[in-house]
């Protein structure tokens, strides 16, 4: 006869109660065999995994209904009564050795609480998909350059290439962002505009909470001057109006009319900090139609049912042709998609993942810690073990009893644990520097929970299990010896091969720590290319109204600069439209004259627009030539600085000086200098290519201004102030900050990186320290018997220290090795979060493990001084 | 009439059974009677509890059936209805009738009395 599937009938079987299994088996089997016979096998398991589904439940519970029946009679199934007699026995436990309870408890409270609030930052951050319909099937574009780094701006051309022959695409938004000054009420702010076009709402699923979308005519160049507010905008700026739509507000100076209000949910891209939608206009006969110019912002939501792979292939397939039409536009920039989620999130995956590994690491060392303190307890109560085995009680209720105890700390712990959680998880945020993308999303939810109570019990379980194990085994002798010789040895041998786990994860995390404190030294101790002490900078936009014209401009930049250089303590002072570490950059074509205008297929680079003395101010050595002078004006020759990277790539061989490039498709400019290269984006990015052009020969809608001061920079800021607000009441001194500042700012992440996982590290090398402490102090009591005979046979007191100190010592050598092996297996996956060290640095390696071993030494220390005293006489009588 | 007397949903299909089957109700048959008869699947879990109930209650009484050759020679055992299990099962047929007498869920609705 056919018989129902082996794993599940047994499961079936499990769930009734014994007097009725056999039946209900053979039901069960008569059933799927009449089923398999009469209409096959698919009938027979669909019915199977119907019963698997309904009848547990009745059965368990008609299960336990005949146990309380049963109550009187001697049964082995006493499920419920026994739990209530181990959660007795294990409360009044816990009651009578606090000291170990307490530390328990604490050291599980301390697992549980920083791994749920670490996973519910990854959760929030990384798992849980965007918050917008169908954000799963929206991509963004990036590119890779030739430098290898990415970026996620694309040009023009490609990206109306791509709408127009990604099929897998079935809308396809594009973007750019730009900072304005908003005008409204008495303070004139600066916010951040997303320009946009007609397919956002279509990608990102966006709605309107009053007004409309921008009309086809409004998105054209030389449409209407028309904008978008965000939810938090109109709240900030307009106190939730509701007759915002329609009203005409400044920006730049220009009369813009709100047309909508974005719906409060709305998704907001590029960026999160957007605030504002302008519609995005590309101006023919600009830099902007350039295939070499990646400023747009692309993403496209690929059409029902197409896989990442097919979208990626189709780009690439495109990409493919655009690189062989365009061969010197397109060089080294290689086009992608990735999910948008993955570019929301982007660099903070990896230290996301290095975190949540060192997380799952620590909880490990915390099941172990406590693993081996019930362990040491569980052998102190061998007696009351081997007693309730002679008098007949079972392994499995011994073992029982054990896990019970398990679980109620470590349940107890995982509670306090999780009501911490959601602080943390905010600490840990906030900690965060700068803004953690989606960092408002990381909360304690359903799943965090799940994850916190599975965290809970599988250190529960793990931390009994050992106990379990050794418990169960042999426990007759210990009767008759009264537990004072050898039985401990089994104990202590477990706890040895745990102190060796606890001390290989240690290893990995503190190594892992080390190499990320080295990286933080190692980037802020790279040298930027310009002088960053003593360096204010601010941003400033001029209203279109006040000065409406390119001459305007200049004049009040020019003035901007006096006012400031005239204020005590103020050497030089220079206006660009970059600053350090901004994130800001433009790009432009760069056409030397020799090699002549490809069209729209020019190599490009990063453009300053700078005035007289910044080469000065940012403290950039001038290499060859001259810098910029006040007399390089609107009227004089036009003329241009390029930068060594610039010089490294296209003048290698010939002295640039002099040469003529061309980059605006206007009259040529001469090359007057060379100077030294500066890392703009960032510490741990590459020198740009860079071509300077003097600001009054082109000066722009915005700038930043730079200011060295002889004293503390932040001093001089109320001054500034003033000084600004005589030349222009109306205008926002935005973003002030001192050059030192943002460098600050942009080393935060390796900062949070190195201290996080060293603290995590601290905390494991805290715990290893107690637990070798804890077991050898333990192991020292429980032989004090042995060390009296050998000492009273004539061993020295300096062996017996060495002997216990050389245990310590062995177990930790075995850790390191191990930990050793652990960390180099990690070695590939370590290399993508350092920097400027090797992933398997051999020093950081044997400092790490040198360190475990003495402080091995050192928690064993104690307890073998302890030994060395014990009196042989004493501990002979006291038998 | 004491309240306790009435069926609930699931008794009453596993008393009819037992009673359809005439001696030959245990688990599977059961659960495939009113699979048969009601078009849907009982769960096996539910037919053990709810027979169990019944039998305290008082409504079927246990009895060893004939040993059956392809089972390997088990005997099983067999449920069969009691006169009370009899009395409650046309009392609560009884009450339910009364509470859907008049209403359109039955066409036919004529009352046995």
């Amino acid at each position: 006869m056919t018989r129902a599937p082996r794993l599940l009938r047994w499961l079936l079987g499990q769930c009734a109660p014994r007097a009725d299994r056999a039946d209900f088996l053979d039901d069960i089997d008569e059933g799927y065999a009449r089923r398999h016979q009469a209409q096959g096998r698919v009938t027979a398991w669909r019915w199977l995994a119907m019963q698997c589904l309904t009848s547990p439940w009745p059965m368990l519970r008609l299960r336990l209904v005949r146990q309380a029946g049963d109550a009187a009679a001697p049964s082995r199934d006493h499920l419920l009564h026994d739990l209530a007699d181990d959660v007795r026995l294990a409360l009044r436990l816990a009651r009578r050795n606090r000291l170990t309870t307490t530390a328990v408890v604490v050291t599980m409270v301390l697992g549980v609480a920083v791994t749920t609030a670490v996973f519910s930052v990854v959760n929030g951050v990384l798992l849980r998909p965007l918050a917008f319909r169908e954000s799963d099937r929206v991509m963004q574009f990036g590119a890779t350059m030739r430098s290898g780094d990415s970026t996620m701006q694309i040009s023009w051309p490609d990206f109306q290439d791509f709408r127009r022959e990604a099929r897998a695409f079935g809308d396809v938004a594009a973007a750019s962002l730009s900072g304005v000054a908003l005008t409204h009420g008495d303070a004139p702010q600066h916010v951040l505009a997303g320009n946009v076009d007609a397919a956002y709402p279509r990608v990102f699923s966006t709605s309107m909470q009053l007004g409309r979308y921008f009309a086809d005519d409004e998105l054209r160049a030389g449409g209407r001057h028309v904008v978008i507010l965000t939810d938090a905008l109109w709240t900030r700026a307009f106190g939730r109006a509701p007759d915002v739509v329609g009203r005409s507000i400044s920006i730049g100076g220009d009369p813009h009319e709100v047309v909508g209000v974005l719906a409060a949910d709305a998704y907001l891209w590029p960026s999160a900090s957007i605030e504002l939608l302008a519609p995005l206009v590309v101006l023919p006969g600009t830099f902007q139609e350039n295939r070499g110019a990646s400023w747009l912002y692309a993403a496209g939501k690929a059409s029902s049912g197409t896989s990442l792979a097919t979208a990626r292939r189709a780009v690439t397939a495109i990409d493919a042709r655009l690189i062989q039409s365009y061969p010197d536009a397109k060089a080294g920039l290689a086009v992608w998609v990735a999910p948008l989620r993955d570019m929301v999130v982007g660099d903070v995956r990896s230290m996301l993942i290095l975190l949540s590994a060192a997380v799952a690491a620590l909880l490990l060392i915390v099941c172990v810690n406590v693993a081996n303190v019930l362990l040491v307890q569980s052998s102190a109560r061998s007696r009351e073990f081997a007693l309730r085995t002679a008098l007949g009680g079972s392994r499995m209720r011994l073992r029982r009893q054990l896990l019970t105890e398990g679980l109620l700390l470590s349940i107890v712990g995982g509670a306090v644990g999780v009501a911490l959680a959601p602080t943390l998880t905010r600490v840990f945020v906030a900690l965060y520097p700068g803004t953690l993308p989606r960092g408002g999303e990381a909360r304690v939810d359903v799943t965090v929970l799940l994850v916190a109570f599975g965290c809970t019990l599988l250190a529960g379980v793990l931390s009994a299990m050992p106990t379990m194990r050794s418990a169960g085994r042999a426990v007759g002798q210990d009767l008759t010896s009264g537990g004072r010789s050898s039985a401990g040895l089994r104990e202590r041998h477990l706890a040895r091969g745990l102190l060796v786990a606890q001390v290989a994860l240690s290893l990995t995390l503190l190594f892992s720590a080390g190499l990320l404190v080295q990286t933080f030294q190692q980037v802020s101790a790279t040298a930027p290319g310009f002088r960053s002490s003593g360096l204010l900078s601010f941003h400033v936009s001029p209203s279109r109204v006040s000065h409406p014209d390119a001459a305007a401009l200049a004049r009040f930049y020019r003035s901007v600069v006096e006012a400031v250089e005239s204020i005590p303590g103020v050497t030089h002072v220079a206006t660009s439209n970059e600053v350090p570490f901004s994130g800001y950059a433009r790009f432009d074509v760069f056409v030397p004259v020799e090699r002549g205008d490809r069209g729209s297929d020019n190599p490009q680079v990063r453009i300053g627009t700078v005035s007289a003395d910044y080469f000065t101010t940012l403290g950039l050595p001038v290499l060859k030539g001259r810098g910029f002078a006040r007399t390089d004006a609107d009227s004089a020759p036009r003329v241009v600085v390029i930068n060594e990277a610039l010089r490294r790539r296209y003048y290698a061989d010939v002295d640039p000086v002099g040469r003529m490039i061309s980059y605006d498709r206007g009259a040529p400019w001469q090359i007057v200098g060379v100077v030294g290269s500066a890392r703009m984006r960032g510490l741990t990015q590459p020198e740009e290519p860079e071509l300077y052009v003097p600001d009054a020969q082109l000066p722009g809608r915005s700038r930043y201004v730079m200011a060295r001061v002889a004293m503390t920079p932040s001093q001089v800021v109320p001054q500034v102030r003033a000084a600004l607000a005589q030349l222009d009441p109306m205008l926002p001194m935005t973003e002030v900050a001192t050059v030192e500042e943002r460098m600050e700012r942009d080393l935060a992440p390796q900062r949070y990186r190195a201290s996080l996982v060293g603290s995590l590290g601290t905390v494991a090398l805290l715990l290893v320290t107690l637990g070798i402490y804890g077991v050898v102090a333990y192991g020292v009591t429980r032989q004090a018997r042995e060390i009296g005979i050998r000492m009273a046979l004539g061993e020295r007191r300096g062996q017996v220290w060495g002997r216990v100190v050389g245990g310590a010592i062995q177990v930790a050598v075995i850790g390191v090795a191990l930990g050793l092996g652990l960390s180099l297996a990690m070695e590939r996956w370590l290399a993508s979060v350092v920097v400027g060290v090797r992933p398997d640095d051999p020093i950081t390696l044997g400092a790490v493990s040198f360190g475990l071993v003495v402080v091995a030494a050192a928690a064993a220390a104690g307890p073998a001084r302890r030994a060395t005293r014990v009196d042989p006489a004493t501990a002979l009588r006291a038998e | 009439m004491a309240k306790g007397d009435l069926l609930g949903e699931f008794e009453l299909y596993v008393l009819a059974a037992v009673q359809q089957l005439d001696g030959e109700a245990y688990g599977i048959t059961i659960a495939d009677e009113i699979e048969r008869r009601t078009a849907r699947v009982a769960s096996l879990g539910s037919v053990y509890a709810t027979v169990e109930r019944l039998a305290d209650k008082g409504f079927v009484a246990f009895h060893v059936g004939d040993a059956q050759p392809e089972r390997g020679g088990r005997a099983r055992k067999c449920s069969r209805i009691t006169p009370a299990g009899r009395r409650a099962l046309v009392a609560s047929v009884r009450a339910f009738d009364r509470m859907v007498d008049g209403l359109p869920v039955r066409p036919a609705a004529t009352p046995r009395r």
